[in-house]
């Protein structure tokens, strides 16, 4: 994995970075895939897939109240994100809207 | 009474700085004396073990100005109750020296009536220059329910006696009358009563301290000393936030009980910074539990001042000061600020991990986009709620007892950027406390340990793995009329979140295994070592709801109790094979989990096969492509 480098990019996630500087487009720190502006939801332009939660688990229980929603880039297939969602879920939380990169 | 208000702002850089870092760090070492005093007195586990008890000094007004590394959760509560004790008694009775005021009313302050706390007003010369208070969590307040964290309840006044301001300490006089009053309406007088005289110990420990050091430095340098270091913790504080980038996060979390049923309900929470200054919005949180799976404001306050001091703030001033730059917005009539008499009993177990994990994720979130310094800091889920088994009846002595799990208290910690969360890590909420005692706990009540160890898949999966949680049997022996029952969140919804593609940590589970063959298999010198094991035993078995009122256990009556680890970092698929192996071979994941999440194929020694590894990591991320759907282009059918 590339190490980051904070002065020329702005790393908004373990993945996912943009150039604040440049087109302030985000992309997958591994193969390049563009997911759109900065100042959008990258998750409504990922893929989504909807599992039963622990059911890597040998003794996994029945009756979880939630489902996993999973997150993956379309160009590589890294899994960006693991969402806790209830019945009333329906659109991607959009949990990382930078305003401004921190100080120099 | 004539209130000595502190120095002005002009005198704070008269001080000379090597007197004011010498007398800051002998101040922080007064509470810690206050700490370790109640410790000597009380015989609670709780406190003596858990370490749920905390010093703290304020300002004639109430201001905390220092805290000790007790429990975290109650420096801005305990604030609220020298404010209040200051609004409501100050013409009537009055408030003199040697007086000691006894409150827990979770709408006024703390988490829930089970957090006493005794504040003293310290007086020099006639006037008054200081409080200083003394915290602890009281394992039991005479509520519907044995402990105080009710199962039933659906009022606070289901929650036990509470407690205004009582004078439990007059002119320096001890009040034997409110004394019996507050210990002998609970279950267990004993214990309760080392617990309210522990506070008296503390708090004049630290006041006769604190005094020592009035008449060495003088009160215009004290004064002036208490108001730099609120000063100061804003000022660092906001020098902090200056560093991290602007911008809005965003978590959600479901808790899975009301109080009184298993059910789902929703906590959010979005973090907006900008510039120096931090806004905490649980707007979007579900409304109020029909039972105790709530929080009164104190409750949520007291929290989040746990969130930002352990991981936000660490190493800054553990005062008001530190928090200034921050607002929180919790709606009303929402789990996160219930309205009164809404029960609240819930708030420091299952309503305060709820709370305080959405409100971690974020600023893990924020602190991975400030990168450099603050990028170990991202650190996934603490793991935030658990569940508690408690036990009622008369003990192996003869004594009434009540008895609550406290090996929770080391849980597994979140995973960074960098390496594995650490397992069993302990309470982040209470930085000084440690797991029980197994020996003491074994003598206080008729129950005997079966085994205690780290739990298998208790971690989230990740690039790096959340450290583990643990299991414990617990065996009843010797005691008479026992009840036992639980309360928490967590077994349907894991109160946990991972970070970049890492997993939540599973969710915690509670079983009773009843009138089973232990006896007799014991008797053959078999003991069981798993839940598994558990479970060949034959009996009944009963699987706990989250909060799960009473029901009669007797002798060789098992309960097995598995609580959460931390979250995960990073896609499972990109972890080191040769550390999925080790955390095989240390019972740390399952072969399952292994191969299933991690995708890592082993040999029947348990050695990973890296070619092999490569070819099937590569089958899940063809896996990921083929069955992953575009959101927006999903429509209604959700892959």
């Amino acid at each position: 994995m590339p190490e980051p480098n904070f002065r020329e990019e702005l790393r908004i996630h373990d993945q996912l970075a943009a150039d604040w500087h440049g087109d302030r487009v985000i992309r997958c720190r591994q193969c390049g895939h563009a997911f759109g502006s900065l100042f959008q939801n990258y998750k409504e332009r990922a893929l989504l897939r909807v599992r039963k939660p622990w059911e890597y688990l040998p003794d996994r229980r029945p009756g979880e109240f939630v489902e996993y929603w999973e997150f993956y880039c379309p160009g590589c297939g890294v899994l960006l994100a693991v969402d806790p969602m209830g019945p009333g879920d329906r659109k991607p939380t959009w949990d990382i809207r930078i305003a401004s990169p921190p100080e120099e | 009474m004539e209130t000595q208000r502190l120095g002005k702002p002009d005198q704070l850089g008269q001080l000379d700085k090597v007197e004011y870092e010498i007398f800051s760090h002998r101040l922080f070492n007064i509470v810690e004396e206050g700490r370790i005093a109640m410790g000597h007195v009380s015989a609670s586990p709780v406190v003596v073990e858990g370490g749920e008890t905390l010093c703290a000094f304020y300002t004639p007004e109430g201001e905390g100005f220092l805290t000790g590394a007790g429990i975290l959760l109650h420096v801005t509560g305990a604030a609220d109750f020298v404010k209040r004790t200051l609004d409501w008694y100050r013409d009537d009775p009055g408030i003199c020296d040697g007086d000691q005021f006894l409150w827990n009313d979770p709408y006024v302050g703390g988490q829930h009536t089970q957090d006493n706390i005794i504040v003293k007003p310290i007086f020099y010369q006639g006037d008054l220059v200081a409080w200083v208070g003394s915290f602890m969590h009281t394992h039991e307040t005479g509520a519907i329910d044995p402990t105080g964290t009710c199962p039933r309840a659906t009022e606070v006044f289901h929650e036990g006696i509470r407690s205004f301001g009582l004078k439990i300490m007059d002119g320096g006089r001890f009040r034997q009358d409110i004394f019996n009053t507050v210990t002998l309406n609970t279950r267990d007088p004993d214990l309760v009563g080392l617990d309210h005289k522990a506070k008296i110990a503390g708090n004049n420990v630290c006041a006769r301290l604190f005094l020592e050091l009035v008449d060495r430095y003088g009160l215009d340098f004290v004064k002036t000393a208490m108001r730099k270091m609120i000063d100061d913790g804003e000022k660092m504080a906001r020098e902090r936030l200056r560093k991290l980038p602007d911008g809005t996060w965003h978590s959600q979390l479901y808790g899975d009980s009301s109080g009184l049923e298993q059910r789902p309900f929703k906590v959010v929470c979005t973090v907006t910074k900008k510039g120096e200054e931090i806004i905490f919005d649980y707007t979007g949180t579900a409304e109020q539990n029909p039972g105790s799976l709530n929080a009164a404001l104190p409750a949520t306050k007291g929290r989040l001042f746990c969130v930002l001091m352990s991981q936000l703030f660490w190493g800054l001033p553990w005062n008001e000061g530190t928090v200034r730059p921050m607002r929180l917005i919790a709606p009303e009539g929402t789990v996160v600020n219930a309205r009164f008499p809404a029960a609240v009993s819930n708030a420091a177990i299952g309503m305060g991990g709820l709370l305080g994990e959405v409100a971690h994720e974020c600023i893990a979130k924020m602190l991975h986009a400030a990168g450099g310094e603050f990028l170990e800091d991202a650190v996934s889920s603490y793991s935030g709620s658990a569940q508690h088994a408690y036990w009622y009846g008369i003990n192996q002595a003869g004594k009434r007892f009540v008895g609550t799990v406290l090996d929770t208290f080391s849980r597994g910690f979140g995973a960074t950027p960098f390496r594995d969360g650490v397992d069993t890590g302990g309470n982040v909420i209470a930085p000084a406390g440690s797991i029980a005692d197994v020996e003491m706990f074994e003598l206080k009540y008729p129950i005997m340990y079966l085994f205690r160890q780290h739990a298998r898949d208790s971690g989230g999966p990740g690039r790096f793995r959340g450290g583990v949680g643990g299991e414990a049997a617990y065996m009843m022996f010797g005691g008479r009329n026992v009840t036992m029952g639980a309360y928490g969140c967590g077994l349907q919804t894991a109160v946990s979140y991972g970070l970049f593609g890492g997993y939540p940590a599973p969710p915690s589970r509670t079983f009773a295994v009843m009138a089973s063959l232990l006896k007799e298999r014991m008797a053959g010198g078999w003991v069981p070592a798993s839940a598994e094991e558990l479970a060949s035993m034959g009996g009944s078995k009963k699987e706990l709801a989250a909060n799960q009122p009473e029901f009669a256990v007797g002798d060789y009556d098992v309960v097995f109790n598995k609580w959460l680890g931390g979250g995960g970092y990073g896609d499972p698929l990109t972890r080191d094979p040769e550390a999925v192996a080790r955390d095989l071979q240390d019972r740390a994941v399952s072969r399952q989990a292994a191969e299933g999440v991690y995708g890592v194929v082993l040999d029947a020694e348990g050695h990973p096969d890296l070619a092999a590894t490569a070819r099937r990591r590569e089958e899940i991320r063809a896996e990921r492509l083929r069955l992953g759907r575009i959101w927006e282009n999903a429509g209604t059918e959700l892959p």
